[in-house]
């Protein structure tokens, strides 16, 4: 199926929490794993999203509209330097949500194969992360303080990466 | 579909570590290395996942005892088998001259074994220690292998007539690392890809007639740090060579090359020879002494 043939055609997705998001089915393609399914014609009307909730799915097609919307690097090697600017302020904005969102948007990012938005999301963890000591890492991040380690694994740990810990 | 997770407004949980590995070590690679390391303390989610970073960073701070070394090279083995096949891009060790060479030459084959790209070693020197040898067929069937760097108490070990030893090395470094002129002379045959060699280290001795070879068809930059008491020859026949760097005053040059740029910083007392030899090069850069120097001995020449 070509994606410039059928620019108008619609799909429909569905979110966890059975709320309905018609999109075109450019935007759609931005995902890897539904650019799949619809290759492979298995894809109905009505795509269901078990695991993602209505929250993160309208902020990932925000993301997809966007990103569909520009020129793409390989289409053209000279594409204007204002259309790149423009993206990168746009995920710029995007990413600045909360931590929990970030991990949702994360997840779901993951399970529906979109890479750029992947690689714009584990930045932005590793830019809020960075710099900071374990103990900042852990709030952030909400670790699970039942997952801890015992004081002499960590001591262990400390000493064999001593040199990071400087 | 999998509904295996209620809506993000109850932010108690740990999400984050619920990530599959192959997210969570893109996050550790997007970290300075340090960073990433110190993730090991945070969970135990969080322990193992340094050993799959693509870059891989030992270092042994201070000069152990010989059974804290043996658990520092235990700590390397145990990294190297969590991460199991998963290629290495780069690997560091920084380490010292009293580790057991046959623990390193296990870990480089492992290196090796793991398609090793970049891979810097370490070892400082220490005068009560003999050196370890660095025994370079170990990368002969090294594929994946471009860049290496080597510091330090190594004494390079190169069998005569080896034929091909790094297939794919392009750049290559040598930091106080000993060698006899044999074996860099056959090292650099054996580098038929080779592009840029940095040499750095101390003649001690006199040696007759001493003369270091740099023969290679693909060598494009050379620097030359090499301090010596006595003057030796150097033959530079690397036809694409373009950058050259000079920095010892004992290096004598006899044929002209034609280089792109050429930087000479000692006070050579065979600067003027050299300059000759280099004059062709678009850039040519001296130092203020290496300028003194000519003047002085031009001067004193003229004078005769």
């Amino acid at each position: 199926m070509s994606t410039s043939s059928s620019s108008s055609k619609k799909i429909v997705l569905k979110s966890a929490d059975n709320e309905t998001f018609e999109i075109d089915e450019i935007v759609a393609l931005e995902s890897q794993a539904i650019k799949n399914m619809i290759e492979d014609e298995c894809a109905d009307n009505v795509i269901p999203l078990g695991n993602i909730d209505s929250k993160t799915l309208s902020k990932i097609i925000e993301y997809c509209k966007k990103h569909a919307e520009s020129p793409k690097k390989d289409d053209n090697a000279d594409i204007d330097e204002k259309a790149v600017e423009d993206l990168k302020s746009f995920d710029a904005e995007f990413a600045k949500v909360d931590m929990p969102l970030i991990q949702d948007i994360l997840m779901a990012a993951n399970f529906l194969n979109i890479d750029n938005l992947i690689g714009l999301m584990c930045r932005t963890i590793a830019d809020r992360i960075k710099g900071k000591t374990p103990e900042e890492i852990r709030k952030i991040l909400n670790i699970n303080k039942n997952d801890l380690l015992s004081p002499e694994q960590e001591a262990k740990a400390r000493e064999e990466n001593s040199w990071a810990f400087d | 579909m999998l509904i295996n997770k209620k809506p993000s407004a109850n932010n108690n949980e740990d999400f984050i570590s619920e990530l599959p590995d192959a997210l969570l070590i893109q996050i550790l690679s997007l970290l300075p290395e340090s960073s990433a390391n110190q993730t090991r303390i945070l969970s135990k989610r969080w322990k193992n996942l340094y050993a799959f970073l693509p870059n891989l960073h030992f270092v042994l701070q201070f000069r152990w005892p010989m059974e804290q070394v043996i658990t520092f090279y235990d700590f390397i083995d145990q990294t190297l088998s969590i991460r199991n096949n998963v290629p290495i891009q780069s690997f560091f060790l920084d380490s010292f001259k009293n580790c057991e060479s046959t623990r390193l030459y296990r870990c480089l084959s492992t290196v090796v074994h793991l398609k090793v790209q970049q891979l810097y070693i370490r070892l400082t020197d220490d005068i009560y220690c003999d050196s370890i040898r660095f025994d370079c067929e170990l990368f002969k069937t090294c594929n994946t292998l471009v860049e290496l760097t080597l510091t330090g108490g190594f004494e390079l070990v190169v069998p005569n007539q080896a034929g091909l030893l790094f297939p794919s090395l392009k750049k290559l470094v040598l930091i106080i690392v000993a060698y006899s002129r044999e074996a860099f002379t056959n090292l650099i045959s054996g580098c038929p890809v080779l592009e840029e060699l940095i040499a750095e280290r101390k003649i001690v001795g006199k040696r007759d007639n001493f003369a270091y070879i740099f023969c290679s068809r693909s060598l494009k930059r050379l620097t030359i740090r090499i301090s010596s008491i006595y003057v030796y020859k150097a033959v530079i026949d690397a036809p694409k060579l373009e950058y050259l760097y000079i920095s010892d005053k004992n290096f004598v040059l006899t044929e002209p090359l034609s280089l792109v740029e050429a930087h000479i910083s000692y006070a050579s007392r065979y600067a003027d020879q050299l300059v000759s030899c280099l004059s062709s090069a678009k850039i040519l850069t001296l130092t203020n002494t290496t300028i003194r120097v000519i003047f002085s001995y031009s001067l004193k020449f003229l004078s005769i």
